[in-house]
């Protein structure tokens, strides 16, 4: 018999994540739950190299391991809870929140059962270049080139589309969070630091 | 690494099959040994350097009296072994206030992230100018350039880590200011990094040098990414400095204010593998800059044959070897330019550089964007073989 390595990857990586989101929310130090979170968020980009869509799990690490996290971080080291030692962490509501979780989790298995799950590899045909022999036919794998075909061309508006969103988002967060300039000082709120 | 260790096992036993595991181990070792080495040399290097720049002679006294009588550059050669020795040997100490956990995690992770940046980096080829070489790397991901970006993130996590993990505000405000300046110029990195990437249509760093091989419009001497993509490359350089916290850009640690910075209350091993991170990150940005800008393991025009016979002398596996000795001198040639920008310019002020960073670096690295991709449609529309 072959020893096929992926199932007990695949558990060690379900055990890596569940136990580090455990840790993010029962941890006692703010910050130690954002080093769980990056835990956790590294286990997810290893489930994505385990399915061999590398792309998805480089993306994963950069943007919420190296954007977001330590955008988190940042905040967390400006709140006046830095260095206490024994935060609260359970909730003092447990029976509304475990309605709330159980709600949560109809609601994705549901989702999960009632899908019928592709797990073929895109077997569309990209041309691709080498240094060589000039273009040539890709092979069939879920490579970068795939999901580059496949987002700019049958998925062009969405991918704009979220774009734009985001773009949204992100004014509508400044002008929520911006005080409004008042009569006595026009410049509320976006006076420049000067260090 | 694999198909090449597997040939070099076969043909040196004749015919042994290793393990699957074998070359993961044999590339783990490598990489480590020459992270330790490479280090030695680099701060040797940098310190006489220094000394050159300052009409001094740097370190004379640790070695062989008789080489250090011959030049400065013979000189010294013992002085950081003997250094590291020192370093390994003190105390390990844990200061009591310090919050256990992430004072011991930091340098675990600065040293994780540091050793798994060299995974995509191609050093060599075998097989040269034929259909199919195989690039010597650990392995040559299909996502390279983005797996260093991200693996890169990691530094500025465990930086954070030990300033706020250590309890002290010279740390805390040491490592806040280095999270900030990696972050704010990781982004211009990465956009002086999308135009090589749009002109050679991948981001596997062996498919980068190859296609700089191949050359543009046909021209080999135009392939270098350093003539279509030049802004790229002085965004990417500046970048580097300021990603790996290297004078200019050494507010983190900037003596007179901050002590050490984040690595104020580290001392012994810890502290070595801080420094020893900081020295391979340094090499390692070299490595990548040589990958993507200087064309690699390869020269134009040059395509060394699969083994040298001399005659008396038969040398197997010549074109691995003459692309490793163009890829160091390269490397080293770049090494040797960021010790001249450090120890020559003035450091900035952090406002200066968020500045800098944001209004100056960004646009251009965009420009270089729009450059490229306008060089990449005129291949692809003019030349054919469009890269990409």
């Amino acid at each position: 018999m072959i020893f096929d390595p992926n199932p007990v990857a695949f558990w060690l990586l379900a055990a890596m994540v569940t136990g580090c989101a455990l840790a993010v929310i029962r941890a006692h130090k703010l910050y130690h739950a954002g080093l769980a979170l990056v835990g956790t968020l590294f286990g997810v980009a290893g489930l994505y190299g385990l399915l061999q869509v590398w792309f998805l799990a480089g993306v994963q690490v950069l943007v919420y391991v190296g954007a977001i996290v330590i955008l988190l971080l940042f905040a967390i080291m400006l709140t006046h809870h830095m260095m206490t030692p024994n935060l609260k962490t359970l909730s003092t509501q447990p029976w509304t929140a475990a309605a709330m979780c159980l709600m949560l989790l109809a609601v994705l298995l549901g989702g999960i059962l009632s899908s019928t799950w592709q797990t073929a590899p895109d077997t569309t045909v990209y041309p691709t270049w080498t240094s060589q022999s000039g273009f040539q036919v890709a092979e069939a794998i879920p490579s970068v080139k795939a999901l580059g075909f496949r987002l700019l061309d049958p998925f062009t508006l969405p991918f704009e589309m979220v774009s734009v969103l985001i773009l949204v988002a992100m004014i509508a967060a400044l002008a929520v969070a911006r005080k409004p300039p008042t009569p006595e000082d026009p410049a509320e709120g976006c006076e420049e630091v000067v260090p | 690494m694999e198909p090449i260790f597997e040939q070099f096992v076969r043909d040196l036993t004749g015919g042994f099959q290793i393990p699957f595991w074998a070359p993961m181990l044999v590339s783990l070792g490598l990489v480590l040994a020459f992270i330790a080495l490479n280090a030695m040399f680099m701060i040797w290097l940098e310190r006489k350097i220094c000394g050159r720049i300052q009409r001094r002679l740097g370190p004379m006294l640790t070695g062989p009296k008789a080489w250090a009588r011959f030049s400065m550059w013979t000189g010294g050669w013992f002085q950081t072994p003997c250094d590291s020795v020192k370093l390994l040997l003190k105390e390990d100490i844990v200061p009591a206030q310090v919050d256990r956990f992430g004072f011991m995690l930091a340098p675990v992770l600065i040293f994780m992230a540091a050793l798994a940046v060299y995974v995509p980096l191609p050093i060599s080829s075998t097989a040269h100018g034929q259909p199919s070489p195989i690039v010597v790397a650990v392995a040559d991901l299909d996502i390279g350039l983005l797996y260093v970006v991200a693996i890169t993130t990691l530094t500025i996590l465990a930086i954070l880590t030990a300033g706020w993990a250590s309890n002290n505000k010279y740390s805390l405000l040491g490592g806040m200011r280095a999270g900030v300046q990696i972050l704010s110029y990781e982004i211009p990195m990465l956009f002086a990094l999308m135009g090589p990437m749009v002109l050679a249509g991948s981001l596997s760093l062996g498919d980068l040098v190859l296609v700089q091989h191949a050359g543009l419009f046909g021209v080999p001497f135009l392939g270098w990414f350093l003539v279509p993509s030049f802004l790229g490359a002085v965004v990417y350089l500046i970048c580097a400095v300021a990603e790996t916290n290297r004078p200019p850009f050494d507010m983190p640690e900037a003596e007179q204010e901050l002590v050490a910075g984040f690595s104020t209350e580290y001392t012994a091993m810890r502290f070595a593998m801080f420094y020893l991170a900081e020295f391979s990150n340094t090499f390692v940005v070299c490595m990548i800059f040589t990958a993507v800008f200087l064309g690699g393991w390869t020269l134009p025009g040059f395509v060394p044959p699969g083994s040298l016979n001399l005659g008396f002398f038969h040398l197997p596996y010549f074109d691995l070897l003459a692309g490793m000795a163009i890829f160091f001198a390269k490397a080293y040639a770049v090494v040797l330019l960021l010790m001249w920008i450090r120890w020559t310019f003035p450091r900035l002020r952090p406002d200066h550089l968020m500045t800098f960073g944001w209004k100056f670096l960004l646009p251009l690295s965009f420009l270089n964007l729009l450059i490229c991709t306008v060089l990449a449609a005129v291949q692809q529309i003019y030349f054919g073989g469009n890269p990409g």
